[in-house]
C-alpha cells in the first residue's frame, strides 16, 4: 500500500501545463483506454479449491488414507499425544471468498473417539492434534472442546462420534473459524491465525475412521444460506444508512455540467423545475456547482467536433481558443487528438496517410513511458483487414471518441482562471467518479488490510445486484 | 481528501454513465434520460415504460397539490399497495387535507378530517400527526403556524419519494438507485475502514470533504 503523499502541488499561477496532480490524473485517461482492452478478458482465475486428502505428507504410518482420497483410518494402536493421526487436504482453503467450509463423517469411533477437525498450516506437526499446537485450531469429538494452540481447550460444543457429521468452516468478513454438527452452527471463535490454511482431519485411537466431503456431496449443514445471512448483515448496514436528500440531484447537475452535456442539462433543469422543489441545499452537504459551467458551449462543441472524427478542426480551434491546452505538444490532451487522427484515417483505408501521419506526430512518444503500449496497439490497427474485428479493435468504437472528447473538456476545464491549482486539476474528474473511485479504493484497502481475504470488490456487482 | 492510491484506480466510464442513468428513470426524468442516451451514446436499459409512466403521473399529482389523484391512480395501479401500506396511506390522505386547507377551504377540509382521517385516529402512532395536521385550522394563516413544514414543498417532495419507492418495490423492481447505495456503501466501508483501524490510519468519512475539491 503506497503510504506516501502526493507530490506537492506547483505554487505558481502557470497555466501552460496541467500541474503535477493534473497530469497524475491525465494519465487516468490513457489508463481508461488499457482498461477498454482488458474488457474482454476473463474473470480472475479461480483460487485452486481443496478437493481431497494429501497422502504425501500425512502421518503416514498411524493411519491409512483410502485410494479416493476421501476417507481415513487410523491403523496404529495409540499410546502417546505424539502419534496422532492427522491428514491435511491437498490444497489450503481459497480466500478470495466469502467462506469456506467442509465436513467430515464419523464413520466408526473406534475405542476412544479421539477425533478432531480443524485447520492446520502448512508447516503443522503431523502427529499432534490440529488446536494442540499454536497456529492450528480444532474441535474435538471426545470432549466437545475447541483447541487453539495451547494443550487446554475450552469448552465448546457437543461431543460427538459414530454416525455424527461435523463441519468445520472460515468466514472470511468477520474473521472467524465456525463448526457445526449435523447441520446446526455449533460455535465460533476469533481467527487469529494469518496466512493459507488447511483444512484437517485428525483421528487418534484404534478403528477410528472417518470419511471427508469436500464439496463433491451435499453439506448436511446449510451454507449457502449462512453466506446469505452473512451478506445480508453488511447489506443491512449499509441499507440503513440515511443519505443527504437531494444528494443525487446535485451529482447528476454538476456531473452533466461537467461533461458538457447542455441539451441533457437543459432537459433536467426543465424536468426539475417542476418536480423538484427549489432545493436547500443545507451548507453540510453542497456540492461545489459554481465553476462547473465554465465555457460549457465551448465544451459541448469541441465534443461534438471529435464525436464527429473532425480531429483536424478540432485541433485548430483548441490553438485559436485555448492554445494553452496544446503549447505542449507531449502532454497527454496532444497525444490523444494525434492518436485519435491517427485512427480516423485507418477508418477510411488511408493507411498510407495514417503511416505517414503515425510518423510525424505519435512517433515521439515511443520513447516516453506510459505511452508506448498505447502506441504500439494503436500501430497494430494497421496490420488487419477488418480492424474493428481485432484484438484492437476497441480503437475504433465510438467510446474510444467518447474517451478523446473527454479529455479535451477535462482540459479546457483547467484552464478555467476562477479555480486555483489544486481545485482545477480535482475538476478532471466529476464528482461522480471521484466517489466511485473512493468506494473501490476503500473496498480494495478494507480486503488488503484483512490480509487480502475476502470476496473481491466489483463495483459491477454493486450496481447490478442493486435490490 | 484522502490520496492513497486514488490516482490508479480507473472507473469504467460506462459504469458512470449507467449510474446517472438509473437515477434518471428511477425519478421518471425520461425526456432527459432519453437525451443523455443520444447525448453519451449509452442505451438506456429495457424497463417498465408503462410503470414509469404512471410514476411520474402520481409524482406530479402530488407536487401539484392533488394527493387524492395520486391515490386514485395508485390504487389503480396496484388495489392492495395502500392497504398493505397504511403508513404511507395516511400521509397521502393528511396532504389532501393539507391542500384543502391551504387552498381556505376549511369546511371541506373538515369533512374529510372527519371521515378519511379519523379513522386512523384509533392507532397511537398516527394521532401526533393526525393532530399536528388538525392543528393547522386554527390558524389565520397557516403558514406562519408551528406545522407549517406540513406545507412545504420539501415534505410533499418526501411523500411523493416515498410513494415512489413503495410502487417500484410493490412491482418488484429495485426501490433504491445504485447511486444512493455507493453513497451508502462508501460511508460504510469508510466507517469500518475507522472503526478497525483507528481514527489516525483512517479520519472519520465527511461526504461533503470527499466532494469538494
Amino acid at each position: 500500500m503506497n503510504s506516501s503523499p502526493p507530490p506537492a502541488n506547483s505554487a505558481n499561477g502557470d497555466t501552460t501545463n496541467n500541474v503535477v496532480n493534473g497530469q497524475d490524473l491525465n494519465l487516468n485517461f490513457l489508463d481508461k483506454i488499457r482498461l477498454a482492452a482488458t474488457r474482454n478478458a476473463k474473470e480472475d482465475e479461480g483460487e485452486d479449491l481443496p478437493t481431497e486428502l494429501n497422502t504425501i505428507n500425512s502421518a503416514g504410518g498411524f493411519l491409512v488414507v483410502s485410494p479416493d482420497k476421501l476417507s481415513v483410518k487410523y491403523t496404529n494402536t495409540n499410546l502417546h499425544g505424539h502419534d496422532v493421526g492427522v491428514v491435511q487436504a491437498n490444497k489450503p482453503a481459497p480466500i478470495k471468498c466469502l467462506t469456506y467450509y467442509f465436513e467430515i463423517f464419523v464413520k466408526d469411533s473406534g475405542i476412544k473417539g479421539q477425533i478432531a477437525i480443524g485447520f492446520t498450516k502448512e508447516s503443522f506437526k503431523m502427529r499432534r492434534q490440529p488446536g494442540w499446537e499454536v497456529n492450528s485450531c480444532g474441535y474435538h469429538g471426545d470432549d466437545g472442546f475447541l483447541y487453539r494452540g495451547q494443550g487446554k481447550g475450552e469448552p465448546f460444543g457437543p461431543k460427538y462420534t459414530k454416525d455424527d457429521t461435523v463441519g468445520g468452516g472460515i468466514n472470511y468478513a468477520s474473521q472467524e473459524f465456525f463448526f457445526t454438527k449435523n447441520g446446526a452452527i455449533v460455535g465460533k471463535i476469533p481467527k487469529d491465525i494469518r496466512g493459507h490454511l488447511f483444512p484437517t482431519v485428525a483421528v487418534h485411537s484404534q478403528n477410528e475412521e472417518v470419511l471427508v466431503n469436500f464439496g463433491k456431496k451435499k453439506f448436511a449443514f446449510d451454507i449457502k444460506g449462512y453466506e446469505a445471512l452473512e451478506r445480508n448483515k453488511q447489506q443491512m448496514a449499509i441499507e440503513k444508512l440515511s443519505t443527504p436528500p437531494n444528494i443525487g440531484y446535485g451529482l447528476v447537475k454538476t456531473y452533466l455540467l461537467h461533461y458538457g452535456y447542455e441539451e441533457t442539462l437543459n432537459a433536467f433543469n426543465l424536468a426539475t423545475q417542476t418536480t423538484v422543489p427549489p432545493i436547500h441545499i443545507d451548507q453540510e452537504n453542497a456540492i461545489d456547482e459554481d465553476d462547473s459551467s465554465y465555457a460549457l458551449k465551448q465544451r459541448k462543441n469541441f465534443r461534438q467536433l471529435v464525436r464527429n472524427g473532425e480531429i483536424d478542426t478540432a485541433l485548430a480551434e483548441l490553438r485559436n481558443l485555448y492554445p494553452q491546452i496544446v503549447q505542449d505538444d507531449k502532454s497527454v490532451v496532444c497525444f490523444l487528438l494525434h492518436c485519435q487522427k491517427f485512427i480516423e484515417l485507418v477508418r477510411v483505408g488511408k493507411l498510407e496517410e495514417g503511416v505517414k501521419y503515425g510518423r510525424l506526430e505519435l512517433a515521439k512518444f515511443v520513447g516516453l513511458t506510459g505511452f508506448q503500449d498505447i502506441v504500439e496497439d494503436c500501430f497494430a490497427l494497421l496490420v488487419y483487414e477488418k480492424p474493428e474485428e481485432s484484438s484492437v479493435g476497441y480503437f475504433l468504437e465510438d467510446s474510444q471518441r467518447e474517451l478523446v472528447a473527454d479529455a479535451v473538456n477535462a482540459a479546457i476545464l483547467s484552464t478555467n482562471p476562477n479555480k486555483k491549482d489544486v481545485q482545477r486539476s480535482c475538476h478532471l474528474q466529476s464528482h461522480l467518479e471521484k466517489l466511485l473511485r473512493q468506494l473501490t479504493v476503500c473496498c480494495l484497502e478494507r480486503r488488503s488490510l484483512n490480509g487480502d481475504q475476502g470476496e473481491t470488490f466489483r463495483l459491477h456487482h454493486v450496481l447490478n445486484n442493486n435490490r | 481528501m484522502d490520496p492513497r492510491q486514488f490516482e490508479h484506480t480507473v472507473v469504467d466510464d460506462n459504469d458512470i454513465h449507467s449510474i446517472v442513468m438509473s437515477y434518471l428513470l428511477h425519478n421518471c426524468f425520461n425526456e432527459t434520460a432519453d437525451s443523455l442516451a443520444s447525448c453519451t451514446g449509452v442505451k438506456q436499459p429495457a424497463i417498465d415504460r408503462d410503470n414509469l409512466e404512471r410514476r411520474k403521473q402520481i409524482i406530479h399529482f402530488i407536487l401539484e397539490r392533488k394527493a387524492l389523484k395520486a391515490v386514485e391512480l395508485t390504487e389503480q395501479l396496484a388495489q392492495d399497495l395502500l392497504e398493505k401500506n397504511k403508513d404511507l396511506h395516511f400521509d397521502l390522505l393528511c396532504l389532501h387535507f393539507v391542500d384543502r386547507v391551504c387552498a381556505g377551504n376549511c369546511t371541506e377540509a373538515l369533512e374529510f378530517a372527519q371521515t378519511r382521517l379519523a379513522p386512523f385516529g384509533k392507532v397511537p402512532k398516527y394521532v401526533e400527526k393526525l393532530e399536528d395536521a388538525m392543528a393547522l385550522l386554527a390558524y389565520e394563516d397557516p403558514e406562519k403556524s408551528p406545522m407549517f413544514h406540513l406545507l412545504s414543498s420539501e415534505y410533499r417532495q418526501q411523500v411523493a419519494d416515498n410513494l415512489n419507492r413503495t410502487i417500484l418495490e410493490h412491482t418488484n423492481h429495485p426501490s433504491y438507485t445504485p447511486m444512493e447505495r455507493i453513497i451508502q456503501q462508501v460511508t460504510v466501508v469508510r466507517q469500518y475502514l475507522t472503526e478497525e483501524n483507528g481514527k489516525d490510519a483512517f479520519p472519520p468519512f465527511s461526504l461533503k470533504d470527499s466532494l469538494k475539491g
